[in-house]
């Protein structure tokens, strides 16, 4: 592939600029400032298209903006495969929107191509990044200023490990693992996934608990359920009950509006007879009335005929003691005979007693004077057993002894004397001195009455003349109350007369008593319609009516009730059961109820955790995979690692020491890539390899350029030789090294295009190149 | 002439949901569901509709702002003429907590039973069938226990449940046998949140008609309820859209941009004409798609912002490629080129479905050749 020229429309501050390229070495010179590096960026632009992204200068598409605001674009034509092209690009606001036509000039056609499309990938067969790393080689790290080579250094290892002197693996690697370990860090411990995995833990202890207290709800609502209908069961017997004490109230209301009616009927009937003869109804107050007139009367009455009885009396009493003085006489003389027979009494008294004690005497006396006799029994049996002891003694001598037993019986026998009877004496002494102590008593009772008949006679011989005296006022005083008692008897009949009036009202009376039984009767009525009247009113107590009238219009209205076989108390209490049962069910419920509402208020449903379990567990997925395919990428990017580094190995360092050899004008003979990415040097007269840091800037920048265009030839192997672009890259070189490059070039464009930019005059002098200037 | 009733099915409102956004938005969601739920009474009034049927989960629990449950109160009350059918979900199952058992109920609304329920409406000639849930879970019947009646009335089943064949899910399986057996003319299911127009099984229509309002970038697209007209042999339905918002994921390629600015730009005109007037209304997910020059870092933090002032909600997510001719590169002597050949080689020989995992890879290693690789989870 070889560039034959560049037609610059309008580029930066290049505008109608052609050049024409010769298949070898072009050498274009020009001063600062005269638009080398435009036409070099320029090519690239062409055949890659440039992004929108940068700010300032940093914008390529910016930075070559037209000065004057020309349509920004050009030409280029080219020979690839033998064929003859021209690519024409007008640059617009972004890559995608830029025009492009490509022209094959052999055969005269042309295609429009997509602003995007990187044509250089195309033709030069390889990336962009690839490009820029191989042919398209500029000054930017030899004028970056850095003295220690480090930046350098850096680039010759990532160009020897990546191809490209950007691009490093170990910063590839960091890329891919910085992300992975922001998922899950190296101890696996922080990181999105471990902080979701938790949160989704956590989501799912909550859950279980959620669901826990939801099954534990449901059990308490089947609870509720049973107690719910539990209610209603008792709550239809509560109504049943209730029906039947409507019926029984319905049947108790009839009965006692009934009753109620019958007690004001009954009180009507009493109270038409209540009345008086003029129709005046009878009330209490009057019956009262009457009855305490009646009942005054009657004391009154009481108290007259007592007066009258007491007078009576008084007078029957002085007629009495009138008469009675004869008799006076006659019971003194009976008491002065009662004196005498007492008298006499007295004295047979005394001589019976002086009999008594006589005869006492002579018995006692008679007593006294018996002695007693010796005991002939003992002493006839005491000889015969002294003889016999004595008789059989002589042939049986142990019979001796009786002789002393008989001795001493005979002693006995004389000594102990036996008195005669006196049992009978001693009877009747002891009779006697009964009889005396009788007749002493006698005595004494016969001399307190003798004494006590005296003070008879000498007491009413005393009163016998007060009463005469006596007897006198009292007759005086019995007139008078018998004068008074005939003026009460005037006033009391008055009375009389006005009560039994007010009575015969209402029934004729004639005497006391038939107006206390009018009376009587009167009170009874009364009592009666009292009893009616409280009869009605208990019937109609609980009626709820509020008068007679509306009682009665109830009655009329009540249909026919059944009666009830259960009696009010039992219905009641069964009632009142039902009640106490539905109100403890009811509290029951509550309470259940409650408990249901405060165990999963504020609770999420599992339900709710379940959707948001779902989306944390998309994300987990999500992230899972993206680390599964980081690590898919990273261990492509390491086996890719290896392949490159064992299929380059000392062939690339190989090529790099051929050109490097050529630049220096053979000063070195090694060029080596260490392990650790250093590069190292060896001249024909050292033993040991020079490491980059210790080798002149301008040395490095040679092994540089060596090895960026070995690895150019490396990257386009497959794609034939290709230009390459060198902006101004022996800058650094002293005139030696200038002159060998400028040397390793011509050789070089003999099989590659050179394009090659410098700002240094005296390069042109070198001969072998087409110049060009600008 | 054959009975025929207008009816509107509408499910899954989540009432008081927070949504996975910021808690200003959220807040905001949260309100707006409360407007998606007047207009869908609206729409019954303009439409002239007596029967709405709600298959659950109206409310996200039982023990949300109370606001929401009382606002739908304010609707059902304000709409007396129009009979209001509730079968409470696993969302706001009929517990002991449920504001249906404890608030007093307007008589237009009808709340099924925990168990199986059947209710003759008195000025419609409709039966109602169908049960709510008793708790968060509950299992599926292989049959619904009371059989249809058979005659011109209208059957209509109004049940929360997920279709499928395991009865022992927690979430009231509903078989295709049940369907099949149900004798209903309807079936107005909730539960999933997508919709799934009308279908016929044996003599009985079924459908969801997914969330009304949506919660998530896993519910995209038009949210709305279901109008139908249903008979003893046929049911015509439209499906309304309803919802304030939606939510939409957008692959944007950005090939050839470069900057952040140019790609806000090139999203927000694609959105504009895709979307047209409202499109500053919905929250979108845009997907960054397309070949990126090397070198140039997408930065989704600085795209999400720049778009932020013209969308009411974004997040952005990129999945470019480098733009790179791999055939080229593949070739290239240099690192780079060995490690896409050999990516390139694991991609061909790996099995279709670990394709894109290659791919991703390949992608990663790229990427990483000249910038920073990073999990993007914006």
């Amino acid at each position: 592939m070889r560039i034959n020229s560049i037609n610059i429309t309008a580029f930066g501050k290049l505008k109608n600029k052609r050049i024409d390229f010769s298949n070898g070495f072009n050498l274009i010179y020009g001063d600062n400032e005269a638009g080398k590096t435009h036409i070099a960026e320029f090519i690239k632009l062409m055949f890659y298209g440039v992004g929108n992204k940068g700010q300032g200068l940093n914008n390529t598409r910016k930075k070559y903006k037209p000065w004057d605001d020309a349509k920004m674009g050009g030409s280029i034509d080219f020979t690839h495969d033998n064929r003859r092209y021209r690519l024409e690009r007008e640059f617009k606001v972004s890559q995608s929107t830029d025009n492009v036509v490509l022209h094959d000039l052999d055969k005269g056609t042309h295609e429009s191509i997509s602003g995007s499309e990187a044509l250089g990938e195309r033709f030069f067969g390889i990336s962009l990044s690839a490009f820029e790393q191989s042919v398209f080689i500029d000054n930017s790290v030899a004028f970056s200023g850095k003295s220690d080579g480090g930046e350098l250094n850096l680039k010759l290892a990532n160009l020897l490990n990546s191809a490209d002197e950007d691009v490093s693996y170990e910063k590839i690697v960091k890329n891919i693992l910085s992300a992975k370990e922001a998922l899950v860090s190296k101890n696996s411990k922080k990181g999105l996934v471990p902080e979701l995995t938790a949160e989704l833990n956590e989501l799912e202890a909550e859950k279980a608990k959620s669901t826990a207290i939801y099954a534990a709800a449901l059990e308490k609502e089947k609870e509720l359920d049973r107690l719910r209908i539990r209610l209603e069961e008792k709550k239809q017997s509560k109504v049943q009950i209730f029906e039947k004490l409507k019926q029984y109230n319905s049947f108790m209301l009839k009965k006692q509006l009934t009753t109620f009616k019958a007690a004001k009927e009954e009180c009507e009937q009493i109270e038409n007879k209540l009345r008086l003869s003029d129709n005046t109804p009878i009330d209490a107050a009057f019956h009262e009335s009457l009855e305490l007139r009646l009942a005054a009367l009657k004391s009154k009455i009481a108290i007259t005929d007592e007066k009258l009885k007491e007078i009576e009396h008084d007078t029957e009493l002085l007629a009495e003691i009138s008469v009675g003085q004869p008799n006076s006489e006659r019971l003194l003389s009976e008491l002065h005979d009662k004196k005498q027979r007492l008298a006499g009494l007295l004295e047979n008294t005394e001589k019976a007693l002086a009999e008594n004690t006589a005869r006492l005497t002579l018995l006692r006396a008679k007593k006294a004077d018996v002695k007693g006799k010796p005991n002939s029994a003992l002493i006839i049996i005491g000889a015969l057993l002294f003889v016999l002891g004595a008789v059989i003694g002589l042939f049986y001598k142990f019979l001796l002894p009786f002789m002393a037993v008989g001795i001493i019986l005979t002693i006995l026998g004389v000594t102990l004397k036996v008195k005669p009877d006196f049992s009978e004496t001693d009877k009747e002494i002891a009779e006697l001195e009964g009889t005396i102590a009788a007749k002493e008593d006698e005595k004494a009772a016969l001399r307190t009455d003798i004494a006590d008949t005296e003070q008879q006679i000498n007491d009413y011989i005393i009163k016998s003349k007060t009463d005469a005296s006596l007897l006198e006022a009292k007759k005086l005083e019995a007139l008078k109350k018998r004068t008074d008692i005939v003026a009460e008897n005037n006033e009391l009949e008055r009375d009389r007369s006005e009560i039994f009036a007010a009575i015969s009202r209402f029934r004729p009376v004639y005497d006391v008593s038939s107006a206390e039984a009018a009376l009587k009767e009167m009170e009874e009525l009364l009592h009666a319609l009292s009893l009616a009247k409280i009869k009605a009113e208990a019937a109609i107590a609980h009626t709820g009516c509020h008068s007679d009238a509306e009682a009665l219009e109830r009655l009329a209205a009540l249909p026919d009730t059944p009666e009830i076989s259960e009696n009010r108390a039992e219905l009641d209490e069964a009632f009142r059961l039902l009640q106490e049962e539905c109100a403890e069910l009811d509290k029951r419920i509550t309470a259940l109820d409650s408990e249901i509402k405060a165990m999963t208020s504020g609770v999420r449903t599992p339900a709710e955790f379940e959707r948001e379990e779902a989306e944390k567990r998309e994300r987990l997925s999500a992230m899972t995979a993206f680390r599964e395919e980081a690590e898919i990428a990273l261990s492509t990017l390491s086996d890719a690692y290896s392949l490159q580094r064992r299929s380059w190995g000392s062939k690339l360092e190989n090529r790099a020491l051929k050109i490097f050899t050529g630049l220096t004008g053979g000063a070195y003979s090694g060029f080596t890539v260490s392990k650790d990415f250093e590069i190292a040097v060896k001249g024909d007269a050292d033993i040991v390899s020079h490491s980059a840091e210790y080798l002149s800037r301008g040395t490095i920048h040679q092994a540089y350029f060596a090895l960026r265009l070995a690895l150019s030839e490396f990257l386009c192997e497959d794609s034939g030789p290709l230009p390459v672009i060198l902006d101004d890259v022996f800058s650094q070189y002293d005139a030696a090294r200038t002159k060998a490059g400028l040397e390793f070039l011509k050789e070089y464009s003999e099989n590659n295009q050179v394009i090659f930019f410098t700002c240094h005059k005296e390069l042109t002098e070198n001969g072998g190149a087409d110049l060009i200037e600008l | 002439m054959e009975n025929k009733i207008r009816f509107l099915h509408t499910a899954d409102l989540h009432l008081g949901a927070a949504v996975s956004s910021s808690a200003a938005i959220s807040a905001e969601r949260r309100n707006e569901a409360l407007l998606t739920l007047e207009k869908i009474f609206d729409i019954a009034n303009v439409k002239d509709i007596p029967l709405l049927l709600f298959a659950g989960d109206l409310l996200e629990n039982n023990s949300v702002d109370p606001k929401y449950f009382e606002a739908f109160l304010r609707c059902v009350s304000d709409n007396s003429d129009k009979t209001v059918v509730f079968a409470a979900g696993n969302h706001d199952p009929l517990t002991a907590d449920s504001p249906f058992l404890n608030y007093k109920l307007p008589k237009n609304l009808i709340v099924l039973d925990r168990e199986d329920t059947e209710i003759q409406l008195d000025t419609l000639p409709v039966r109602i069938y169908g049960r709510s849930f008793s708790s968060v879970y509950m299992k599926g019947k292989p049959n619904f226990s009371i059989p249809a009646k058979k005659d011109e009335c209208l059957n209509i089943m109004v049940l929360h449940g997920d279709i499928g064949y395991d009865l022992a899910g927690g979430y009231n399986t509903v078989t295709k046998g049940f369907i099949e057996m149900s004798g209903m003319d309807y079936i107005a299911l909730g539960h999933m949140h997508s919709a799934l127009p009308p279908q016929r099984l044996n003599k009985t229509y079924f459908a969801y008609p997914g969330t009304p309002e949506p919660h998530g970038f896993d519910e995209t697209g038009e949210k709305g309820v279901i109008i139908g007209e249903i008979g003893k042999t046929e049911l015509k339905y439209e499906f309304l859209p309803v919802s304030r918002r939606t939510y939409e994921t957008v692959e944007v390629d950005i090939s050839g941009t470069d900057t952040g600015v140019a790609i806000a730009e090139l999203v927000l005109s694609m959105l504009k004409e895709r979307y047209g007037e409202g499109f500053a209304d919905k929250l979108y997910k845009i997907i960054l798609t397309g070949e990126i020059a090397e070198g140039v870092k997408i930065d989704t933090a600085e795209i999400c912002t720049r778009l932020s002032p013209s969308l009411y909600f974004v997040k952005v997510r990129d999945n470019t490629r480098p733009l790179v001719n791999l055939d080229i590169l593949k070739n290239e002597n240099s690192l780079k080129g060995r490690f896409v050949a050999l990516m390139l080689e694991k991609i061909e020989a790996a099995a279709q479905s670990d394709k894109e995992k290659y791919k991703n890879a390949l992608n990663i290693g790229l990427k990483a050749f000249s910038a920073e690789v990073s999990y993007d989870e914006n």
